[in-house]
C-alpha cells in the first residue's frame, strides 16, 4: 500500500508542474506590470523592485540587433526567470508579495491556510453527518413523507449555489433575528453560518448517494438473517450496514472537499473570513502576480492530497481493495 | 435478398433514429417535473429576451433621487443603491447568465465530443495518453486558474466564454470516449468497415448518432453548472463588469447594501431566487432527458 501511495504521490508531480508553469507564463504574458499604479512610479524605481522581485524585463539588446535575436535574448531571460521561480517552489519559497511590502507569500498563505483549514474541516464533518443520518432515515423509512422531504432538500441543495444560501443566512440569521454574528472570525460562533453554508449542499449530496447505497445493502442475505435473529434495527443500520454501505459515500469525499476549497473562497468573502480565499481573491483584484500564483499552487497542492487521503480511507474502510 | 426486403431493411434503418427520438420526447413529455420545468425556462428565456425593453427603464439609468426603494408598484423588484430599477437588471443579467451558460456548453460539447470521440475511436495507446491527460487536467483547480487568467488580461465576456468553456468539457470528454469505445465495436461498424466505408462518414454516420442521446443529455447538465461557475466568477467580481449585470454579480452587489441598519433584502432575494429557479429548472430538465434518453434506460 505504502508503494502505491509512493506513486500517487509521484504523479501529483507533473500535475503540480504544468499547474505551476500555465500560471507562471499566463503572469508573464500580461500586459501592464504589476507597478502600473494610478501614480506613475519613478523608472528607475520600478526597475529597481522588478529587479528585486525577479521580473525584470529582458535586458536591452544593441539598436543594431536583427529580429532573431532579439526573440533568442527574450528567450533566454523568460526561462532564466522560469528556472528561478520553479527552484525556489521546491523549496517552499514562493518569493516576495508584490503588493504588501516586506512579507513574503508563503507567509501570508501559511497564516491564513490554518483559518481556511478550521473552516473546511468543520463543513466537512457536518456534511458527512448531516449527509449520513439524513440518509439513513431516508432509506429507512423509504417512500414515506421523510424520505420524498430530504430527496426534496437534495435537489435543492445540489441545485443552490452556495453565495445564494449563505446569503439567505446572513440575512435571517445575521441580520434580521440576529441570533448569530453576520461575519467576522475568532470565536467559535463565527464558524457556524459559514460551515453551515459549505456543508449544506455537500451533505444534500452525501444523502442521496448513502441512501441510494445503503437500500442495496439492506436487501442483501446477511441483513435479512440479522433481522430474522432478532438483531435490532439500530444495530443493523449503524453497526452492520454501514460499512458496506459507506464506500460510495468515501469515494465522493475526494470531490467534496474540492468543493469545500472552492466555495470557501466564497464563503469567506460573503462572512469576512481572513482565510486563503480572502487574500487569493483580493491578490488577484491588486494584481498581486506573486501572492496569486502562489495561491494557486496550494489549492492545487490541497485537491491532490485530498483525492489521496480518500483512496487510502478507501482501502482501512475495505479491506478487498488493495491500493 | 430480394429488393422488396432490401428496401425494407433500408426503411428499418432510416426509421431507427427517428424512432428513438420519438420515443425519448414521449417519455419526456410524461415525466411531469422535466415538463414543468421546460415551461418554466420557457417563461424564463421570453421575460430576459423581451422584458427588459418592456420594462420602461433602461438597465443602466441611474435615478438618485429614489435609491435603495422597497418594491413598490412602479418598481416590482425596488431600486439598488443607484436607484437603478432592479427587474430591468435581474431579466438583463438573466440573458448574460443565460447566454454564457448556452455559449459556454457548445464550446466545451465541440471540445469534449471531438476529444473524446477521437480518443474513444483511436483506442489503445493514443487513447490511453490522452485520457491520461484529462486525467491530470481533473486534478487542476481550474477555477483558479480562470480566476487568474481574469487578473491578468482583464475580464471580458469572451475570455469568459473560452474560459468556462475549456473547463467544463472533461466530462464530457469522458462520457463520450466510454460511449465510442462502446459503439465502435458493434456489429454494424464492423460491416460498415468491411464494405469500405471510410473513417469519417463511419464516425458520422454510424457512431455519432449513436452517441448523440449521450450528447444531448450531459450538454444540458452542462448548462447548468456553466451558470453556477459563471455566478461564482462573477460573484467574486472577476465575471461581467458593471454597469453590466449578470445574476452572480448581482447578487455580490446586494451584499454590499446590506448590513444591520438597513437591510435590503429584495436586493438579495430577487437575484438568488431568479438563478436558483432557474438552475434547478435545468436541472430537473437534465435528469429527465437523462431518463428519456439514456441508451440504457431505452427498450426498458
Amino acid at each position: 500500500m505504502f508503494r502505491k501511495i509512493a506513486h500517487r504521490l509521484l504523479w501529483a508531480i507533473p500535475t503540480l508542474w504544468a499547474i505551476g508553469s500555465i500560471s507562471f507564463f499566463i503572469i508573464r504574458l500580461a500586459p501592464g506590470g504589476p507597478f502600473e499604479r494610478e501614480r506613475a512610479l519613478d523608472p528607475l524605481v520600478i526597475a529597481s523592485l522588478e529587479r528585486e522581485y525577479g521580473i525584470a524585463p529582458a535586458p536591452p539588446m544593441p539598436p543594431g540587433a536583427g529580429l532573431g535575436a532579439r526573440a533568442a535574448n527574450q528567450t533566454k531571460h523568460l526561462a532564466r526567470q522560469y528556472l528561478r521561480y520553479m527552484g525556489g517552489l521546491c523549496r517552499g519559497d514562493m518569493g516576495p508579495s508584490l503588493y504588501y511590502p516586506g512579507l513574503k507569500v508563503s507567509e501570508i498563505l501559511l497564516n491564513s491556510l490554518r483559518t481556511s483549514f478550521v473552516l473546511g474541516a468543520a463543513a466537512l464533518s457536518i456534511a458527512f453527518l448531516f449527509g449520513i443520518v439524513a440518509g439513513t432515515l431516508a432509506a429507512w423509512k423509504r417512500d414515506t413523507a421523510l424520505d420524498h422531504g430530504a430527496r426534496a432538500f437534495a435537489v435543492a441543495g445540489i441545485s443552490l449555489p452556495n453565495f445564494v444560501i449563505g446569503e439567505m443566512f446572513l440575512l435571517v440569521f445575521g441580520l434580521w433575528l440576529k441570533v448569530l454574528p453576520a461575519g467576522g472570525w475568532g470565536r467559535p460562533a463565527c464558524l457556524i453560518l459559514p460551515a453551515l453554508t459549505l456543508a449544506l449542499p455537500l451533505s444534500a449530496y452525501i444523502a442521496r448517494i448513502y441512501r441510494a447505497s445503503l437500500i442495496e445493502v439492506l436487501g442483501q442475505d446477511y441483513i435479512r438473517t440479522a433481522r430474522a435473529m432478532g438483531t435490532g434495527w439500530f444495530r443493523v443500520l449503524f453497526g452492520m450496514a454501514v460499512r458496506n454501505a459507506i464506500l460510495p459515500v468515501i469515494s465522493f469525499m475526494g470531490p467534496a472537499a474540492a468543493a469545500v476549497v472552492t466555495g470557501s473562497v466564497v464563503v469567506e468573502r460573503l462572512f469576512a473570513i481572513p482565510g486563503m480565499g480572502t487574500h487569493f481573491v483580493n491578490g488577484a483584484l491588486n494584481r498581486d502576480y506573486t501572492l496569486v500564483l502562489g495561491a494557486v499552487m496550494v489549492y492545487g497542492a490541497l485537491l491532490i492530497l485530498c483525492n489521496i487521503l480518500v483512496d487510502v480511507a478507501y482501502t482501512l474502510i475495505d479491506p478487498r481493495i488493495r491500493l | 435478398m430480394t429488393e422488396q426486403t432490401i428496401k425494407e431493411t433500408q426503411n428499418a434503418r432510416l426509421e431507427k433514429p427517428a424512432g428513438f427520438w420519438n420515443r425519448g420526447l414521449r417519455r419526456l413529455a410524461s415525466d411531469r417535473a422535466a415538463l414543468v420545468a421546460s415551461v418554466f425556462l420557457i417563461v424564463v428565456i421570453a421575460a430576459c429576451l423581451i422584458g427588459p425593453s418592456l420594462s420602461g427603464y433602461a438597465y443602466s439609468e441611474q435615478d438618485l433621487t429614489s435609491t435603495y426603494q422597497a418594491p413598490t408598484k412602479a418598481h416590482l423588484m425596488g431600486t439598488d443603491n443607484l436607484g437603478r430599477d432592479l427587474m430591468t437588471r435581474v431579466l438583463r443579467g438573466g440573458r448574460v447568465s443565460l447566454l454564457v451558460g448556452i455559449v459556454g456548453t457548445l464550446i466545451s460539447v465541440a471540445i469534449g465530443v471531438v476529444y473524446g470521440g477521437i480518443a474513444g475511436y483511436l483506442g489503445g495507446r493514443a487513447d490511453m495518453i490522452m485520457m491520461r491527460i484529462v486525467d491530470v487536467l481533473y486534478g487542476m483547480p481550474f477555477m483558479f486558474v480562470v480566476i487568474l487568467l481574469m487578473t491578468v488580461f482583464g475580464r471580458s465576456l469572451l475570455l469568459l466564454f473560452i474560459a468556462l468553456g475549456a473547463v467544463e468539457w472533461l466530462t464530457i470528454a469522458r462520457v463520450v470516449r466510454g460511449q465510442v469505445l462502446e459503439v465502435k465495436e458493434r456489429d454494424f461498424v464492423e460491416g460498415a468497415r468491411a464494405l469500405g466505408t471510410l473513417t469519417p462518414d463511419i464516425l458520422r454516420r454510424h457512431i455519432l448518432p449513436n452517441v448523440m442521446g449521450t450528447i444531448v443529455v450531459y450538454a444540458t447538465l452542462n448548462v447548468p453548472s456553466v451558470m453556477l461557475r459563471e455566478a461564482f466568477l462573477s460573484f467574486l467580481g472577476f465575471g461581467v463588469q458593471p454597469p453590466d449585470a449578470s445574476w452572480g454579480s448581482l447578487a455580490a452587489d446586494a451584499l454590499t447594501a446590506i448590513n444591520p441598519a438597513r437591510i435590503c433584502w429584495w436586493l438579495v432575494l430577487f437575484p438568488c431566487m431568479a438563478l436558483s429557479a432557474t438552475l434547478l429548472a435545468l436541472n430537473f430538465l437534465g435528469d429527465g432527458l437523462r431518463d428519456a434518453l439514456d441508451p440504457r434506460f431505452v427498450n426498458r
